[in-house]
């Protein structure tokens, strides 16, 4: 799995990663929900899990890390990349593996 | 918000513009926002450009607030401020502090105000800036305060004295009392029979309109955070007053032409930029996220699905009813409109225009075929400002519009054909 910092528009705020595979996706976001994250489906096949003050919007295997746009600018990227690794470790409790070490893009 | 003031939003069938308590409305994002505003300043100078900036959003909003005022039978001052604070944020503009003496004078202060806020997200790293932003929420409380205390309109005044953008740590607008100026009569719901036209069906109708409804639908559920922010598809979005929009580029021109008309052009320029900086970014953005893929699809690199997707998307934003009746990929595009935000309030306040005058429509045009073209939407691109500028600025366009028909002008339809240079 690999953390992408998406430049679009706001700084810093949007991240994106991929889940290994399909069969991934349902336990991590069980496990995530397990570990307090709140659930929703605000459209079909889309689900929001808000995680503190941050969101992760997934579909397929895509994974949208959305930061609150309260975080502060030092610590945007250090904020992605916990949400990435709580992602990685949810991946890793589900009992599979292709999460890896995780990589930042550059 | 309660049931009687939800139900104060409509849409009109066929035309694709959306109301709100009778005002027209659409949304826009914070980089389109911004760049609107910056384009007016740059027309008039800072203080003119502040100063109708705040008084159009004061026209804009005073229909709004008085159909919710009345909606919710509010008829107390202290009600009808709140109320109306209420519903600044709800529509993405933040929610401001207002304290407003039963003379209409008193303060605004917000340290998320939409303006602000995001023209520091965006810009404040790199640019330090002398001049406030917020002249929508200056006008919006001067609208508030007058409404609240039954003054006549236009009698009071929004001036920002502080702003987040000018490093403050909240901004604060400054309420005060002026002679009453009498107000343009505002373009309204009940108006509009009698300059939308019967809407035409183009390529790809049936999807173009599900598409549409389905993210009107998503839309309509988004509202402004505790903070009364809208952070959604990854930019900062508001739901707006389109008589602002157009009050503000309309009046800015015209004082131009009777100015210096030799630089209207320039103007006239930037504001059709306008529409490119809406399309790259809001639409852009739309297309690329995941939402975008639960509802509609992965993009990919067909042109024909990207101008599909375009369309159904400024549909569905309330930009009127956009078509495209021929298209021949990598050559031409012809994109119509039988209703767009602009001309309708164009034609009630000035009738019939002797040049074309739908500048936002017209760059957007543009812009969707640039857009649909040019970009490896399927590679996942980064919208940031230099692709943007390859994509737009200096020899990268690459395509040119000419308006053939329009809507300001007394035309049926307002056409733009865009065609490879």
């Amino acid at each position: 799995m690999k953390l992408s910092r998406l430049a679009n528009c706001t700084r810093n705020l949007t991240w994106e990663t991929r889940l290994p595979e399909d069969e991934v996706v349902e336990p991590t976001l069980r496990h995530l929900v397990e570990r307090g994250a709140s659930r929703a489906q605000p459209l079909p096949r889309l689900t929001r899990l808000e995680i503190g003050a941050h969101a992760l919007v997934v579909v397929g295997t895509r994974v949208q890390i959305r930061l609150s746009y309260l975080t502060p600018d030092e610590e945007r990227r250090y904020e992605a990349e916990r949400l990435f690794v709580a992602l990685m470790d949810a991946v890793r409790a589900a009992g599979l593996t292709g999460a890896g070490d995780g990589r930042r893009s550059p | 918000m309660s049931d009687a003031i939800s139900q104060l939003k409509s849409l009109m069938p066929g035309c694709d513009l959306t109301f709100f308590g009778g005002a027209p409305y659409v949304f826009h994002c914070h980089h389109y926002n911004l760049f609107h505003d910056q384009s007016v300043d740059d027309v008039l100078g800072e203080e003119a450009g502040f100063a109708l900036r705040s008084r159009a959003a004061r026209e804009a909003f005073r229909p709004l607030l008085a159909a919710v005022f009345d909606a919710a039978g509010a008829t107390l001052p202290v009600e009808r401020i709140e109320l109306a604070t209420q519903i600044f944020a709800a529509l993405g503009h933040g929610r401001p502090s207002l304290s407003v003496s039963s003379d209409g004078t008193g303060v605004a202060t917000g340290t998320h105000l939409h303006y602000g806020f995001a023209w520091r997200e965006k810009y404040g790293k790199q640019v330090k800036r002398f001049d406030p932003v917020d002249a929508v929420a200056a006008g919006f409380a001067a609208a508030a305060s007058e409404l609240a205390h039954g003054l006549p309109p236009g009698s009071v005044e929004g001036t920002e004295v502080n702003c987040v953008a000018m490093q403050h740590e909240q901004c604060r607008v400054s309420l005060s009392r002026v002679a009453p100026t009498p107000l343009a009569e505002p373009l309204a719901e009940r108006m509009m029979a009698d300059y939308v036209k019967p809407p035409q069906r183009g390529l790809w109708e049936d999807e173009v309109a599900a598409i549409a409804d389905g993210l009107r639908g998503f839309l309509g559920g988004v509202a402004g955070d505790e903070r009364g922010l809208v952070h959604a598809f990854n930019v900062f979005v508001t739901a707006h007053m389109a008589n602002y929009y157009n009050e503000t580029i309309f009046e800015s021109v015209r004082a131009l032409e009777e100015r210096s008309p030799a630089v209207v052009g320039a103007a006239e320029s930037l504001f059709r930029e306008a529409g490119h900086v809406c399309v790259f970014n809001t639409f852009g953005n739309i297309i690329l996220s995941p939402e975008w893929e639960s509802m509609v699809e992965k993009p990919g690199d067909d042109p024909e699905r990207i101008v599909m997707s375009c369309l159904a998307i400024a549909r569905s934003l309330g930009f009127g009813h956009w078509l495209v009746p021929e298209m021949k990929v990598g050559e031409r595009m012809v994109m119509r409109t039988t209703t767009n935000y602009e001309a309708p309030y164009y034609l009630h306040r000035y009738g019939r225009s002797a040049k074309p005058r739908c500048y936002i429509t017209t760059g957007a045009a543009l812009a969707i075929a640039v857009l649909a073209h040019r970009v490896k939407w399927s590679e996942s691109p980064t919208l940031d400002q230099a692709y943007y500028d390859a994509l737009f600025r200096g020899d990268g366009l690459g395509w040119e519009a000419e308006v053939t028909r329009d809507q300001t002008m007394g035309d049926e339809v307002t056409e733009i054909v865009v065609s490879r240079r």
